[in-house]
């Protein structure tokens, strides 16, 4: 990573073109970044734009990602401040990604999580466990407070019936 | 149940010598022999050093017999008071208390300055300053030689050799018996072995103490039988190997054979007349079924110690190599003891427990439906399941030398485990209702704040299980990697400990007596960066000690999980999760495990990010305790004993 990398401009022409692979299924290394950079965000066709628009919950268990969640994504990621070896970590995982997505199209899938079928509703699918919110928010309506009675050791279970 | 019956060992197949011709059985008879063990040993337990080499002289043809001496003095001081002398390793107390009796004019302090100097360290004996000073002031003046007056009345016309096994602070008890015992039997000769004359400390000892006329250095099963069939026939004792004695102005030792291999050679030890003595003397109650716990041994050395010796420990001097006993031995070694002292409870000395008994030992105990309640000193990393099995079998205690909850300073101290191993293992002995005893430690060469800052943060979500009964600054002990190799650990400065002065004559070389050194090191930590630690440790115990103890437990169902939370009065609550959640917090219960091993066992349906979003979230609600790439649970299932 260059000095610039802390420039808001330059993480944003990264990130794009690294999330911009994924709609395009190229398949993008570290060393595939500067063929990408001269493609112009290969990925942004035009047929892909109307079925990508907005996420919406998955069918099923695939969750169906859309242009405008790569566009998104890429988006909050420009506006992170990041140091040079946490750019180079996230590029880093990104490409690996961008890989395994690139893989699916090959028809060699590496993970069962990934699906990119032709003519899909979305660009990729992701497979998730039915509706899945954020690790966050079910953490946060976890908790009940109050405290619970002691059960007695020596309470039996009532059998029904019997006197 | 019924259970499997156990077979009973009479006689074992000890080092037993070969048939005694005449001469030779006439020889020995005429050689009484006594073995005492003096202050400060633990009063309500027989000594099985005492024990086991009662056996094995008897088994040469001696007449022989044991002196739990020390029951005559706790006795005199009252049981209580006793207990809080021997419980105290720090500060040479009690060889204090008996260093006039054993050094005559050649003492130091004989003015009581220990008492002024040592003022802080003393406190735990209890009461005002100005009590706990006097009480020891008259046992050191009244008590001490008064008891060794009546102890000089036991019947010793007829002995011939006096033995006296010596650990911790029974060094100076015993010098002060043996030279009483010398000025009124000159005859006499007396035998010194045990821990505290292993390698130089038993050489100086022998060159510097006068009563002192033989001692054994190293391990006595077979050095003490041989000696005293050296006296009895009239040969040289000092061909026998493993033995120093004074020969004018030099000290002439042999090197001791390779210790014994084949445990199960030892006799059962004979704790006869310590019960004997201990209910006549009303230490123990005369009662029909005794608790007490009976010291057994199925294992010497120490099979870790022997690949990677932890750098503060001093165990094990010269006999590290690990030895145990077969399962079937220890089996009939327990039904033999508990049938002869009506007592169940079965402490093992063993320095750390035989993996293999998890298989061969603890399963035909299950099986035999005994009712056994067993002490081990184990390795950390144990597993639920081995746990369980233990529970199962009778354990009921363990000592798990667990010393810290940060797995860099366990790196430091070369403990072979992690801090997550360190926190599981108090998880599931509180589930199987095994105590643990464990303490922290710290004071290790390369250790940082840090490490003390991130234990004492987790701690507070450790309440629930049992705190460290201690904590505090390592000791320097003899033998241990530090004091061995002080340039790798820089050590700077290592004297013997401070108190070692005000027991011992100048003419003792202190250096080569001492087992406890003061040190210095070139990068130790202040005081100051242990304060949170030990700050976090008195809350622990507090609330650990409350009238409602802290829980922290959980239901599990398919894809669903509750954990209670009631370790703080007030904050009380319930966590439910559904899906993933649930199952990631239930696939980290049993065992420390990784993001990626959680994703594996989940069938790969999460990713591994997902999976370590959920630690962050569970630790950052104290339900996980996380160590690296490892995370564990730390709510137990509500339902015990499963």
């Amino acid at each position: 990573m260059s000095g610039k990398d802390g420039i808001p401009g330059s993480s944003r022409r990264k990130f794009g073109i690294i999330l911009g692979g994924l709609g395009a299924g190229a398949i993008l290394g570290a060393t595939g970044m500067a063929h990408a950079d001269d493609s112009k965000g290969s990925g942004s066709t035009a047929s892909t734009e109307t079925d990508a628009r907005g996420t919406r919950p998955g069918s099923g268990d695939v969750r169906q990602i859309g242009r405008s969640d790569i566009d998104g994504l890429a988006a909050k990621l420009d506006a992170v401040t990041l140091s040079d070896n946490e750019r180079a970590l996230l590029v880093g995982l990104l490409s690996l990604a961008v890989d395994t997505i690139g893989r699916s199209r090959t028809g060699s899938p590496v993970s069962p999580l990934v699906s990119t079928a032709s003519g899909a509703k979305g660009l990729i699918g992701v497979k998730t466990q039915g509706h899945l919110p954020s690790i966050r928010d079910q953490f946060s309506k976890a908790f009940t407070p109050g405290s619970i009675r002691d059960r007695a050791v020596d309470e039996p279970a009532k059998v029904v019936g019997v006197e | 149940m019924s259970g499997t019956p156990l077979p009973l060992l009479r006689s074992p197949a000890v080092a037993v010598p070969q048939q005694l011709d005449h001469a030779a059985i006439e020889q020995r008879s005429a050689w009484p022999t006594v073995i005492v063990s003096m202050p400060f040993m633990d009063r309500n337990r027989p000594s099985i050093q005492l024990g086991l080499l009662k056996a094995i002289v008897a088994a040469h043809g001696f007449p022989v017999r044991t002196l739990h001496a020390n029951l005559d003095f706790a006795a005199r001081l009252g049981g209580d008071y006793y207990d809080t002398l021997c419980q105290h390793r720090g500060r040479m107390l009690g060889d204090w208390l008996f260093s006039l009796e054993a050094f005559g004019d050649a003492a130091p302090d004989r003015d009581d300055r220990l008492v002024e100097d040592f003022a802080d360290d003393l406190s735990y004996l209890g009461g005002s300053r100005l009590q706990w000073r006097d009480r020891l002031l008259r046992v050191r003046h009244e008590d001490v030689p008064a008891y060794l007056d009546a102890m000089l009345d036991t019947a010793w016309d007829d002995v011939r050799v006096v033995g006296f096994s010596s650990v911790f602070q029974q060094s100076a008890a015993s010098f002060a018996l043996a030279r009483r015992l010398k000025q009124r039997h000159p005859d006499i000769v007396t035998v010194f072995g045990g821990a505290n004359f292993e390698g130089e400390m038993g050489l100086e000892l022998v060159r510097s103490v006068d009563c002192v006329d033989v001692a054994v250095v190293g391990e006595g099963d077979l050095a003490f039988p041989q000696l005293l069939c050296a006296l009895a026939a009239g040969t040289d004792p000092g061909a026998v190997p493993g033995v120093a004695r004074r020969v004018g102005d030099q000290v002439l030792a042999t090197p001791p054979t390779s210790p014994l291999l084949r445990l199960d050679e030892l006799p059962v030890p004979d704790y006869d007349e310590y019960f004997a003595r201990a209910e006549r003397l009303g230490v123990l109650p005369q009662v029909g079924h005794r608790d007490n716990w009976i010291p057994f041994e199925s294992a010497r050395g120490c099979w870790w110690g022997a690949k990677h010796h932890c750098t503060f420990c001093g165990l094990n001097g010269s006999t590290m190599q690990f030895r145990s006993k077969s399962p079937q031995r220890v089996l009939t070694e327990l039904a033999e003891q508990a049938r002869r002292y009506r007592s169940f409870r079965f402490e093992a000395v063993d320095n750390i427990l035989d993996m293999g008994y998890l298989n061969e030992l603890f399963p035909p105990l299950i099986a035999s439906s005994t009712d056994y309640e067993m002490f081990y000193e184990v390795k950390a990393n144990l597993t639920r399941a081995q746990l369980r099995l233990m529970a199962q079998a009778g354990v009921i205690q363990i000592q798990p030398g667990l010393e810290s909850l940060s797995s860099p300073v366990l790196r430091l101290m070369r403990k072979g485990v992690r801090a997550a191993q360190n926190v599981n293992l108090p998880r599931w002995a509180k589930y199987y209702n095994i105590h643990v005893s464990w303490n922290i430690i710290w004071g290790f060469p390369g250790e940082t704040e840090q490490d003390y800052k991130e234990q004492a943060d987790v701690i507070p979500h450790l309440v629930h299980l049992r705190p460290p009964a201690g904590n505090g600054r390592i000791w320097m002990e003899r033998f241990s990697p530090l004091y061995n190799q002080p340039a790798e650990f820089g050590v700077r400065v290592c004297t013997p400990e401070r108190s070692y002065r005000y027991v011992y004559p100048a003419g003792v070389d202190l250096d080569k007596v001492a087992y406890f050194f003061d040190y210095e090191l070139a990068d130790a930590l202040p005081d100051a960066a242990y304060a949170s630690l030990t700050q976090a440790i008195k809350a622990w115990s507090t609330a650990w000690e409350a009238a409602k103890p802290p829980v922290l437990k959980y239901w599990s169902a398919p894809d669903y999980l509750q954990i209670y939370d009631g370790r703080y009065p007030g904050t009380e609550g319930t966590y439910t999760f559904e899906g993933t959640l649930a199952d990631i917090y239930v696939a980290c219960s049993d065992r420390p495990i990784t993001a990626s091993a959680v994703r594996d066992r989940l069938g790969r349906r999460v990713p591994v990010g997902i999976v370590q979003e959920a630690f962050d979230e569970f630790a950052q609600r104290g339900l996980m305790f996380l160590d690296g790439s490892l995370a564990l649970a730390l709510a137990l299932p509500a339902v015990t004993g499963r």
